[in-house]
Parts: C-alpha cells; sequence; structure tokens
C-alpha cells in the first residue's frame, strides 16, 4: 500500500481486509492519486486514476443531461471472476474518487458497505484545513530553468 | 497542488486549446525529446483522444521533489465534462493557440471556454500561460504573435511561440508557465498581490 498522506492508511486498511479487495486506488477528481494498494506500475496507476477520473465525470454529465438532481453515484461493473467499485465522495478535501477491485472472494454489497464506511472515516479522519502554502527556497527559478535544461538536454547558462 | 517541507510538490498543469492545436503533439513532442522509457518522465497514454498525460521529476526545486503532471485535453466538446473535471483540479494551464490565420475563430472559441470553466472555479485565479504552435508553417498562413496576444487578450501572461513536432519553444512554455504557478502554488507570489 501506497498512501501520499500517512492518515489515510487506516480507512484504506479496514476496507481493504473487510471487503477482501484485491486492488484499490483513492484520487482527486482530477485524477491525482492519493493512495493505491495493489497496483505494480506507476503506468497502471496512473491510467485507471485518468480513466476513472474520466468515468465520474462523464457519468456527472450523463446524470445531468438526463434530469437527475444528484449524480448516479457509483458505478459497478461485476463480471464472471472479478468486479469494480467506482465511487465518488466528498471529503473535507474536495470531491475524491474511489476505486475497489474485488474477486469471487468479495461482492458488490461487501464492497459497498465497506466503502461507505471508509468514506465516512476519510471525511472523519481528514485534515479539514487547507495545506498552508510553505515558500519555496529562494532562487528556486535557478533551480527550475537548470531541471529543465537537464531534461532536454540542453546546457545550463 | 499537495505538498509540504517533507512532502513531494506536485502539480497538476492542463493543456488547453482547440481541437488540432497541437496539445497532444506538445506532450508527445516532450515525451519525446526527453526520452522514453526514462525513470524521471511517465509515458505517455493514448485513450483514443480521451486524454494524453506525460509526467516530469523535476528533482529539487525551492528545497521540495517537485514533480509536474501535465495533461492535454481533448478539444472536443463531447469531452467538456472531463476538461472542467481537470480544469478545476489543476495548479495552472497551458493553453496553446493555432498560430495559423484560419484557426483564430477556433482559438477563440477554445479561450472562450477555458475562460468559463476557469470562472466557474472555486478559489483563487490560477495561472495560465500561452504557447503559440506551429510556427514552422509557411509564414503567409500565420498571424503574428502580437494579433494573437490581443485577439486573446494575453496581457501580462507567460507565453512562447514554438512548433511542438520540432520541441521549439516548448521547454521556453514550459519553464514560463512553471515559474508562475510554482511561485502561486507555494506562495512565493505574496508579494505581487
Amino acid at each position: 500500500m501506497r498512501v501520499l498522506e500517512p492518515w489515510l492508511a487506516a480507512p484504506l486498511t479496514g476496507l481493504l481486509r473487510e471487503s477482501s479487495a484485491r486492488l484499490a486506488l483513492v484520487m482527486t477528481a482530477s485524477g491525482q492519486v492519493i493512495a493505491q494498494h495493489g497496483f505494480t506500475r506507476s503506468l497502471d496507476v496512473m491510467a485507471v486514476a485518468a480513466l476513472g477520473a474520466g468515468i465520474v465525470a462523464t457519468t456527472a454529465e450523463l446524470a445531468r443531461l438526463v434530469g437527475s438532481s444528484t449524480d448516479f453515484g457509483a458505478v459497478v461493473h461485476h463480471g464472471d471472476r472479478q468486479g469494480i467499485w467506482l465511487a465518488p465522495f466528498d471529503t473535507p478535501r474536495g470531491r475524491w474518487i474511489g476505486i475497489v477491485v474485488f474477486g469471487r472472494d468479495s461482492s458488490v454489497g461487501l464492497v459497498r458497505m465497506f466503502f461507505d464506511r471508509f468514506a465516512a472515516e476519510v471525511r472523519d479522519a481528514a485534515p479539514s484545513l487547507t495545506p498552508p502554502r510553505e515558500l519555496l527556497a529562494e532562487g528556486f527559478e535557478r533551480e527550475l530553468d537548470d531541471s529543465l535544461r537537464a531534461l532536454f538536454g540542453e546546457a545550463s547558462r | 497542488m499537495s505538498g509540504s517541507a517533507a512532502r513531494p510538490l506536485v502539480l497538476t498543469v492542463v493543456v488547453c486549446g482547440a481541437s488540432r492545436s497541437g496539445k497532444s503533439m506538445l506532450l508527445r513532442g516532450i515525451h519525446e525529446r526527453l526520452g522514453a522509457g526514462r525513470d524521471n518522465v511517465g509515458p505517455p497514454l493514448d485513450l483514443n483522444a480521451m486524454l494524453d498525460w506525460v509526467s516530469l521529476d523535476l528533482g529539487n526545486i525551492g528545497g521540495r521533489a517537485a514533480t509536474v503532471l501535465l495533461y492535454a485535453v481533448p478539444g472536443v466538446m463531447t469531452f467538456d465534462a472531463t476538461r472542467r473535471v481537470l480544469v478545476h483540479g489543476a495548479d495552472g494551464v497551458i493553453f496553446i493557440a493555432d498560430s495559423q490565420a484560419a484557426r483564430i475563430d477556433d482559438n477563440l472559441a477554445a479561450h472562450g471556454a477555458l475562460a468559463e470553466h476557469l470562472a466557474a472555479r472555486d478559489g483563487d485565479p490560477i495561472p495560465v500561460a500561452y504557447f503559440y504552435s506551429k510556427q514552422d508553417l509557411p509564414a503567409e498562413l500565420l498571424v503574428a504573435p502580437t494579433v494573437l496576444d490581443e485577439v486573446l487578450g494575453v496581457g501580462n501572461a507567460p507565453r512562447a511561440v514554438g512548433d511542438a513536432v520540432r520541441g521549439e519553444g516548448v521547454r521556453e512554455v514550459l519553464q514560463a508557465a512553471l515559474t508562475v504557478i510554482l511561485r502561486r502554488a507555494s506562495g512565493n507570489d505574496a508579494d505581487d498581490a
């Protein structure tokens, strides 16, 4: 498991343990990954995050087009061998999205129940304050210039 | 943005512009120039025009490990919802304007849509940098950068001209955009307010 912020570890561990999920991903509505479990390659994580954010956005827009006053909520795919649960939830940090992949040893109902609990725990545990802006060290522009020139194979000035 | 003194600084930059203005080409050009397979450059996604993505590990910037996630948002209106979400979650925007005279109306429409999205965004305004693409085309097809400045109302916003296919101006627009985005995201722009 990898978490960007340590306080997320406990709720996510609970979700994984109780729902028997194989993979889990937590991200912002824009697709920025906050926590993940089970993915072995960064490309997989980013691809799933991008696709998940797109699905949630598209589903919300579809709900709006058909006149729904609220989002459709969760999107579920239940295949023969595994299922996918994809749902947005609100936190003090804004709207986040959870993706849970589960196998035959779990079920949609189980995932739903523990996902709802997970979302509630995240809401309770999330620091509500906006992180204070922290000044970058003086001269960061020069470091940015050096870094980009190095990445692009150009000589530093 | 996320980060603290010990945490990484992760910036999301959305690349917007009219359809076929060079957004995906810019990202693919960055990826090719930086070299596929390098550890600090994530491979781009080709999701059948859903969106393209490149990550850049900038290393230590101002005492923090900085990573930039660049997303190219499709210009077609079908993906308006995706675009809206990405813009709302972005730390900054690079707007690609097609330098061809025949595309001025398309640029204006895309710029107007971006302005609407940014106006609907909660919180402080986010920086927008401009890249005037396709400067490799014959001069008779192009409008002068100063004309695009005026048409788009660029003002003092950072901008660069170039050619995404050959990579000209790409580093410059990235640097201009990231400088203002980093200033805002880290609070170093407080003195400018």
